[in-house]
C-alpha cells in the first residue's frame, strides 16, 4: 500500500493509463496500489517505499526513461544518472571488462550491466524490489509473443497501423508546448513529421544538420519533405570545430558510452531547437520494430551458412549477430589487451545472446531478430541517448515509433509485412504513403552520413591522435599497437571502417576519463 | 637464411640437414638446396594473399603470389643490363666504325628489340613457377608449418540444409554477383562479402549446391535486383555477363553489370598470363573482335590478383564508383 505519507519519486512525460493521462504522484499511488503498473504506457521511472520497508524501483516497458542502481547488504541506491549513484555509494570504482567488450561489439551497452562494476541499469520493464539486502526482479511488461496464426488482411493491417500511429502522435502533441521534430531526410522522421503536421493542423518547427560543404548530406530530401508538410525548417549548420568543441560536454550527459556518431550532432541540434520548442520529436525506431537495416546481412549469411561450408570459420548465428553491428567485434584479437582478451574468453558476448536468437515466443527469425533489437537498441542506445542529450536543454524528447502500443503492434504484423521481398519497413512505409511524395517513400537506402572518415583524415586527426595514443591507451584496455594501425591507417580488410572505430574509441576514452577518472 | 620462429639469421655452413643452428627446428626450403625461395619468402607470400591474417585465401592465390615473387627473372634488372650491353656496344661500334650512322643503326635496333623482347617476356602464356612445382613447395610447407588456419579449406555441403529458419527464404536481396567460378564464390563468401554488402552470391554452375535455388528463387522477388557478373579474362569469363542478360533461366532482359576482368586489364599483369583452355575464341556474345583474338592466346585468372585487390574492386564497383574497378 502506497499512502500519502509514503515515499514516492518519479520521473514521467506523457503516461497513460489506458485513455487517462496521469496527472501527479496522486494518480500514481492509485496505479501502483491497484497494481497496474504494466498497463501504463509511456516513458517513465517510478521509486517507492512500500508498507513493508522495502524499496520498489520501476521502468517503463520500452525504455524511455531509464535510471540506474548499486545494491548491496546494506544499502539499494538509485538514481537516474550513473553519476549520482556514484557519488552516493562511495565506491571503489573498478571499469568492467566485458562491458568494454560489450561496448566495443555493439558501440553501446546492451543489458543491466554498466561500464562500473557493480552498478546497473534497470532493465525495460523490470521492477526492482530491495528489501533486508535481498533484491529480486519482476517484469511489468515485456515484448508480446508473435501470434499464432493472423487473420486480418494486409489493408486491415495497414489501417491499425495507421490508427496506432495517429494515437501515438497526439499522445506526443498533448501539452501547451511548441512542437518540432528533427528531420533527416529518412522516411521514419518524414513519417513523423507528416503525421504530427497532418494531427497537430499547424505549422510545426523542423530542424536538419548539415555538417558544411564538401560533406554528404540529404538536405534535398529534408527540404522535400518540409516544403511537403509546410513547416517551419532550419538547417543547423555543424562544423568540424563545432563538433570537437563539443564532444566532452556531450559524451559528460551519456550514463553508458554510446559510440553512435550522432551524439554530438543530437546534442547540438536540441540546443538549437531549444530556443524555440520544449517538444522535439524523432522517428527514433522504424528500424528496429518495423524491419530496418542489419535484417538482411543476417539472413543472407543464416541462408548460406559458411560454417558449414568451410573449415575453421567462426560463424555462429551468435558471432553473426555481433558481427553485424559493424564495429569492432572482429578486431578482437588484434585490438584488446591480454587482460580484456582473459576477461571475454568462454564466448561470453556470444552465450548472452544465444537465449535471444533461440526464444522460442518468436517462430519466424525476423521476429526474433526485432525483439532483440527492440530491446537491446531500443532501452540501451537509442532511447537513453535522446532522453540524455535533451534533457541537458530543457527539451523533452519524444519517441511516437517506439510508443507501446505500436511496438506492440509491430510484433502481431507478419514478418512478410516488414521484409517484403528487400524492400524493408514495408508496412510501415504502406501505412503512411498518403502522407509523403513517393519519391521518399521509395528512395534507396542511404547510410549514415555523418563525416568521420573526413573528419578524421583531415581536421580531427591530430586530436584524434592525441586522445587515443595518450588518453585511451594508459587504461590497459586496447594494444597501443592497434592505436597506431588504426591512426596511421594501416587497418588491413577490405572495408576496415575506421572512422567509425576512431569515433567510439574516442568516446570510450572521454567517457571513462569524465566519469570513471584518470588511467 | 632467417628462420621464421626463432629470427635467427644462419650462415649456409652453420646448416646442418636443413636446419636451424638455433632453435633446431626444421627449414621447408633451402635455395642452397635448389629451392627457389626461403621460409621468410614463403611465409611473406602468404601474409601478402591473406593481408597479414585479415582476409581467407584459396591456394590458387598464392601459387600466382609465389610466381610474382619468384627470383631470378626480374623485368627492370634485365632491362638494365641489356641498357647497358646496348651502350656498350653503341660506343665499341662508334669507336670502331668511327662512324656515326652504324652506331645509330645499332642503338636503334638495339632499343627495338629491347622493346619486343621485353613484351615477349612479360607477356608470354606461361607461368615462372610450374603447377607441379608449386605444389610440392605447399606440400613440404604444410609439412614443416602446418596449414595456415586463414587457407581455404572447403567442406561438403551435400547433406547441409538450406536453413533451420523457415521464414528466411521467403524475403530477397538488393543484389547479386554471379560468378565464372565457384572458388571466386568462396572468396567472396569466406570473406564476409555477402554479409558485409547485403549481396548474394552464386556460381553460373550452380555454386554453393545447398542454396542455390533457393538463392536464385529470392532474387527473381526483387525487381530492382542490381547484378553484376564477376569471372576471369577468359572467354567464358567474357561473355558471362551477356549470358545472364540472355538466358531466361537467369536474368533475360535487365541489366547485367560486368565487373570481371577483360583482356584490357591485362597490361597490369603480364607475366601471370596462361595458356587458355579453350581456344579459338569466337567473336560475339559480348567478346569483341579483338578480345577474341587476345583470348584465343592468353587468358588471365582473377586468382592472380590478391585477395584484397579483388574484393576491393568488386566492392568498389557495386558502391556505384567506378565499375571497371581492375582498371
Amino acid at each position: 500500500m502506497l499512502d500519502n505519507n509514503s515515499s514516492f519519486v518519479g520521473d514521467w512525460d506523457n503516461c497513460y493509463d489506458g485513455v487517462h493521462n496521469i496527472d501527479g504522484v496522486d494518480d500514481w499511488r492509485i496505479v501502483v496500489n491497484e497494481r497496474r503498473l504494466e498497463a501504463i504506457e509511456g516513458p517513465f521511472t517510478i521509486a517507492w517505499i512500500d508498507a513493508s520497508g522495502g524499496i520498489n524501483l520501476v521502468r517503463d516497458g520500452v525504455g524511455e526513461r531509464t535510471a540506474y542502481y548499486y545494491a548491496d547488504s546494506t544499502r539499494f541506491v538509485f538514481a537516474s544518472t550513473l553519476d549520482a549513484v556514484l557519488a552516493a555509494v562511495q565506491i571503489d570504482k573498478r571499469i568492467d571488462c566485458i562491458s568494454v567488450a560489450r561496448y566495443l561489439a555493439y558501440a553501446y551497452l546492451p543489458g543491466a550491466p554498466t561500464l562500473i562494476e557493480g552498478v546497473f541499469e534497470v532493465l525495460p520493464g523490470e521492477q526492482l524490489h530491495w528489501s533486508n539486502g535481498k533484491l529480486t526482479a519482476t517484469r511489468i511488461w515485456r515484448t508480446p509473443s508473435e501470434p499464432e496464426s493472423i487473420t486480418a488482411s494486409e489493408a486491415q493491417q495497414r489501417e491499425t497501423l495507421r490508427t496506432r500511429l495517429n494515437t501515438a502522435i497526439d499522445r506526443r502533441l498533448a501539452g501547451p508546448h511548441a512542437i518540432g521534430a528533427s528531420l533527416s531526410g529518412g522516411v521514419d522522421s518524414s513519417l513523423v513529421v507528416a503525421l504530427a503536421s497532418c494531427r497537430l493542423g499547424a505549422q510545426i518547427n523542423t530542424y536538419s544538420v548539415s555538417f558544411g560543404d564538401g560533406y554528404a548530406n540529404e538536405l534535398e530530401w529534408s527540404s522535400l519533405v518540409a516544403q511537403h508538410c509546410k513547416t517551419r525548417h532550419r538547417v543547423v549548420e555543424m562544423a568540424p570545430e563545432l563538433i570537437a568543441e563539443n564532444f566532452d560536454r556531450t559524451i559528460a550527459k551519456l550514463d553508458k558510452p554510446n559510440g553512435d556518431p550522432l551524439t554530438v550532432p543530437n546534442y547540438l541540434l536540441f540546443e538549437q531547437a531549444s530556443g524555440d520548442v520544449r517538444v522535439m520529436l524523432n522517428g527514433e525506431g522504424g528500424d528496429p520494430c518495423f524491419g530496418g537495416p542489419k535484417n538482411l546481412p543476417m539472413l543472407l549469411s543464416e541462408l548460406f551458412g559458411t560454417g558449414n561450408m568451410f573449415e575453421a570459420t567462426n560463424d555462429s548465428r551468435e558471432a553473426r549477430f555481433l558481427r553485424a553491428h559493424q564495429k569492432c567485434y572482429d578486431d578482437f584479437p588484434r585490438m584488446l589487451s591480454d587482460d580484456m582478451l582473459e576477461g571475454i574468453s568462454e564466448n561470453i558476448l556470444e552465450s548472452e545472446i544465444t537465449g535471444w536468437l533461440a526464444d522460442s515466443r518468436y517462430p519466424s527469425f525476423i521476429n526474433r531478430l526485432m525483439a532483440v533489437n527492440v530491446v537491446f537498441k531500443g532501452a540501451h542506445h537509442i532511447l537513453p541517448k535522446v532522453d540524455a542529450l535533451s534533457a541537458p536543454h530543457a527539451v523533452l524528447a519524444r519517441s511516437p515509433l517506439f510508443d507501446r502500443s505500436v511496438v506492440a503492434y509491430a510484433f502481431s504484423i507478419p514478418a512478410n509485412l516488414k521484409l517484403r521481398g528487400s524492400v524493408e519497413k514495408y508496412l510501415l512505409k504502406e501505412a503512411v504513403r498518403d502522407l509523403l511524395p513517393a519519391s521518399v517513400i521509395e528512395r534507396p537506402k542511404s547510410g549514415m552520413l555523418v563525416p568521420v572518415e573526413q573528419w578524421f583524415q583531415g581536421p580531427h586527426q591530430a586530436f584524434a591522435r592525441e586522445r587515443l595514443l595518450d588518453g585511451l591507451a594508459p587504461y590497459g584496455l586496447i594494444r597501443r599497437d592497434y592505436l597506431e594501425s588504426l591512426m596511421s591507417r594501416r587497418l588491413l580488410g577490405h572495408r576496415p571502417r575506421i572512422g567509425i572505430k576512431i569515433w567510439l574509441l574516442l568516446t570510450l576514452e572521454s567517457w571513462l576519463r569524465q566519469h570513471y577518472g584518470p588511467a | 637464411m632467417i628462420c621464421i620462429r626463432c629470427d635467427y639469421d644462419s650462415k649456409r655452413r652453420e646448416r646442418f640437414q636443413r636446419t636451424c643452428p638455433k632453435c633446431r627446428k626444421s627449414f621447408a626450403f633451402d635455395p642452397n638446396g635448389g629451392d627457389i625461395l626461403t621460409d621468410l619468402a614463403f611465409q611473406n607470400a602468404i601474409n601478402a594473399v591473406s593481408s597479414n591474417g585479415h582476409l581467407r585465401w584459396g591456394v590458387e592465390h598464392l601459387y600466382y603470389e609465389v610466381c610474382r615473387r619468384r627470383p631470378g627473372w626480374r623485368p627492370h634488372g634485365r632491362t638494365l643490363i641489356v641498357v647497358a650491353s646496348l651502350v656498350l656496344v653503341f660506343f665499341a661500334t662508334y669507336i670502331v666504325s668511327a662512324h656515326p650512322y652504324a652506331a645509330y643503326a645499332t642503338l636503334f635496333t638495339g632499343v627495338v628489340f629491347i622493346i619486343y623482347a621485353g613484351r615477349w617476356l612479360t607477356s608470354r602464356n606461361q607461368l615462372p613457377v610450374t603447377l607441379k612445382k608449386f605444389n610440392r613447395m605447399w606440400e613440404r610447407w604444410q609439412q614443416i608449418h602446418g596449414r595456415p588456419e586463414s587457407v581455404l579449406t572447403r567442406r561438403s555441403t551435400r547433406d547441409t540444409p538450406v536453413t533451420s529458419e523457415p521464414d528466411v527464404v521467403e524475403y530477397s536481396f538488393d543484389r547479386v554477383v554471379i560468378c565464372d567460378r565457384a572458388r571466386t564464390v568462396d572468396l567472396l563468401l569466406a570473406n564476409n562479402f555477402h554479409f558485409e554488402n547485403n549481396c548474394a552470391v552464386l556460381s553460373i554452375e550452380g555454386y554453393p549446391p545447398h542454396v542455390f535455388e533457393t538463392v536464385r528463387t529470392m532474387l527473381r522477388r526483387n525487381p530492382r535486383l542490381e547484378i553484376y557478373a564477376l569471372h576471369d579474362a577468359t572467354g567464358a569469363g567474357c561473355r558471362l555477363a551477356h549470358r545472364l542478360a540472355h538466358d531466361a533461366d537467369w536474368f533475360e532482359g535487365r541489366e547485367v553489370i560486368d565487373v570481371g576482368l577483360r583482356p584490357h586489364h591485362a597490361k597490369r599483369y603480364r607475366g601471370l598470363l596462361i595458356e587458355p583452355k579453350h581456344k579459338p575464341v569466337p567473336v560475339g556474345n559480348g567478346v569483341s573482335k579483338k578480345e577474341a583474338s587476345w583470348l584465343s592466346v592468353y587468358s588471365l585468372e582473377l586468382a592472380a590478383l590478391r585477395p584484397e585487390q579483388i574484393i576491393r574492386a568488386v566492392f568498389i564497383a557495386i558502391s556505384g564508383h567506378h565499375h571497371d574497378s581492375f582498371g
